[in-house]
């Protein structure tokens, strides 16, 4: 059986039958960027629940062996993943998330309805997409979102934001100004998500993230090195 | 390199070479029958909105192309190695018997970038490909609905007692104010919904709600929705009749329904799944002065659910 401590290979089958847990897709130049996923196994066949910006679409497929998906299994909800299941293919269902750097603490309701209190718009990463749907099925936020700095993107150009606004969001959501918007253009990146499900307790702070990103890191690295395909 | 599934038929039975522009009856027919199971299987497969199915010459050959041939080679070896997905299996067993029984030439291989997958030796190889049961893994619940006539109320512990049909005796543990309640239908027909437990061997009955019954009663009703729910495809559809239910009878403002829906998994043998499920709902309960004594409730049953698996399993 698998040390569901560590990273684990989403194509894995010496796991529980059930289990969830947080995942990312190692960049491989040329075919895959890196990208967040929610690993889900359900009566022992392995998932991937997770949005892309590439064509703007919710995916809930079993997980393959060269896709090189890694996840850190979230051990407390075990007992009930069939409903989480079930939660997961609602959402999939019914929600219609659209893309952009942005998070706000909102979350995909049963319904798959995406429920914020400030009433901001489904706009979201790969890795916005992943809180916004466990955070129901964790009953808290992954980690403290709202520590992370906002209103920019690094290496984005300065009117970036100001002009997705404009074009994007004002005619959608006239009554979301610029600045409660910019307040939540954040970007957490898929090594970053990865990190918090090493937290003994959610939500992660960004402290914890920082301090022990580089070591997750240098264990994804390891995996690349060492990724072998089965037959 | 190549990224794609392709069959061949290369020669009909009598080793007379297949040509699409020209087909004979039995090679046509091989045709439809690959088409519709290749159809079949990329419309199962996921992420396949940029895989294409083309029929070119080169015999009478179909060619499948695209992002996602990866996963269809990866459903192929796990339906190969015993899949639960039936549609699945059936496409690729139709393909199968052609290949092993109707005597005409083929060849089949799934080609990526990871590996070949000679398809054709294997479904050739392999005895006749079957769906593996799903585990009916459906939420039971202890919920039994009685109909009877009330002949005995009271008791230091109090209980009611129901005559059903063929003369048989029920006693059901109730609360005092169930009791009080009940004595009012004393020799009158009554119908309850129980939650039927096993203490040390023995079925013992826990009241859970008595129902007047007229035209459209809950009783039915929710004697029907239990059948349902029991008897569900799997245990997901069964929690999304639970889901679907309870979001139903939120939308149309039905709370009293709703709570009275609610109240046959107010228990604490109902199972998690059901349980997590209707607390997943208990956002929307909370806002709602009806509601939110149900939405503390359901979250504490569930904690303690909880908290009981978890000292069972460091057992």
């Amino acid at each position: 059986m698998q040390d569901l401590t560590k990273l684990i290979r989403c194509d894995s089958d010496d796991l529980p039958e059930n289990l969830l847990g947080l995942a990312i897709r190692l960049e491989n130049p040329g075919k895959n960027n890196p990208h967040s996923a929610i690993f889900i196994r359900y009566n022992s066949q392995n998932y991937l629940f997770h949005f892309t910006g590439n064509g703007q679409k919710v995916y809930l497929t079993t997980a393959i062996n060269n896709d090189w998906f890694l996840f850190k299994a979230l051990t407390n909800v075990n007992f009930f993943i069939p409903s989480i299941f079930a939660h997961f293919r609602r959402i999939k269902t019914k929600s219609k998330p659209a893309y952009f750097y942005f998070y706000g603490g909102g979350l995909f309701d049963s319904n798959g309805d995406y429920v914020d209190n400030e009433g901001l718009p489904n706009y979201m990463t790969c890795v916005g997409f992943c809180l916004a749907a466990l955070k129901q099925t964790l009953s808290t936020d992954l980690l403290k979102f709202d520590e992370w700095p906002s209103g920019k993107i690094k290496g984005k150009p300065e009117d970036f934001v100001e002009l997705f606004y404009k074009k994007k969001v004002a005619p959608n959501y006239p009554d979301i100004s610029l600045e409660l918007f910019s307040k939540n253009v954040r970007r957490i990146s898929p090594l970053e998500y990865i990190t918090a499900g090493f937290s003994d307790s959610f939500p992660a702070s960004k402290t914890f993230v920082e301090t022990s990103k580089q070591r997750i890191k240098e264990s994804i690295l390891h995996s690349i090195n060492t990724w072998e395909y089965n037959d | 390199m190549a990224n794609n599934f392709e069959i061949r038929i290369v020669k009909d039975s009598s080793k007379n070479e297949a040509k699409l522009h020209a087909m004979s009856l039995e090679v046509a027919k091989s045709f439809l029958v690959l088409v519709e199971a290749v159809t079949k299987i990329v419309e199962n497969t996921p992420n396949n909105e940029n895989l294409t199915i083309n029929i070119t010459e080169g015999s009478v050959k179909l060619l499948v192309e695209g992002d996602g041939v990866e996963q269809l080679q990866e459903d192929f070896l796990n339906v190969v190695k015993g899949s639960t997905d039936k549609v699945l299996v059936d496409s690729w067993r139709r393909m199968q018997t052609l290949f092993k029984n109707n005597g005409l030439e083929y060849e089949a291989i799934i080609s990526t970038s990871i590996k070949k997958t000679r398809v054709y030796d294997i479904l050739k190889e392999n005895k006749a490909l079957r769906a593996k049961p799903t585990k009916r893994q459906i939420p039971k619940t202890n919920i039994e609905f009685i109909e009877g006539v009330l002949i005995d109320v009271g008791g230091k512990n109090p209980n009611i007692h129901v005559e059903i049909a063929g003369n048989k005796r029920l006693k059901i543990n109730c609360t005092e104010q169930n009791a009080i309640k009940a004595r009012k239908y004393l020799y009158e027909k009554i119908y309850l919904s129980t939650w039927l437990n096993k203490r040390n061997g023995k079925k013992e009955y826990d009241f859970c709600d008595s129902y007047v019954v007229k035209e459209d009663s809950p009783f039915f009703k929710y004697k029907n929705f239990i059948y349902q729910f029991e008897n569900a495809e799997d245990e997901l559809d069964s929690l999304d009749l639970v889901y679907d239910e309870c979001l139903n009878l939120l939308k149309l403002k039905k709370y009293n329904s709703l709570k009275r829906f609610l109240k046959l998994f107010m228990y604490h043998n109902t199972d998690v799944n059901t349980l997590h499920t209707i607390k997943l709902l208990t956002n929307y309960f909370k806002n709602n002065e009806e509601l939110k004594d149900y939405a503390w409730q359901f979250e504490t049953l569930f904690d303690n659910k909880i908290k009981n698996l978890n000292k069972i399993a460091k057992f």
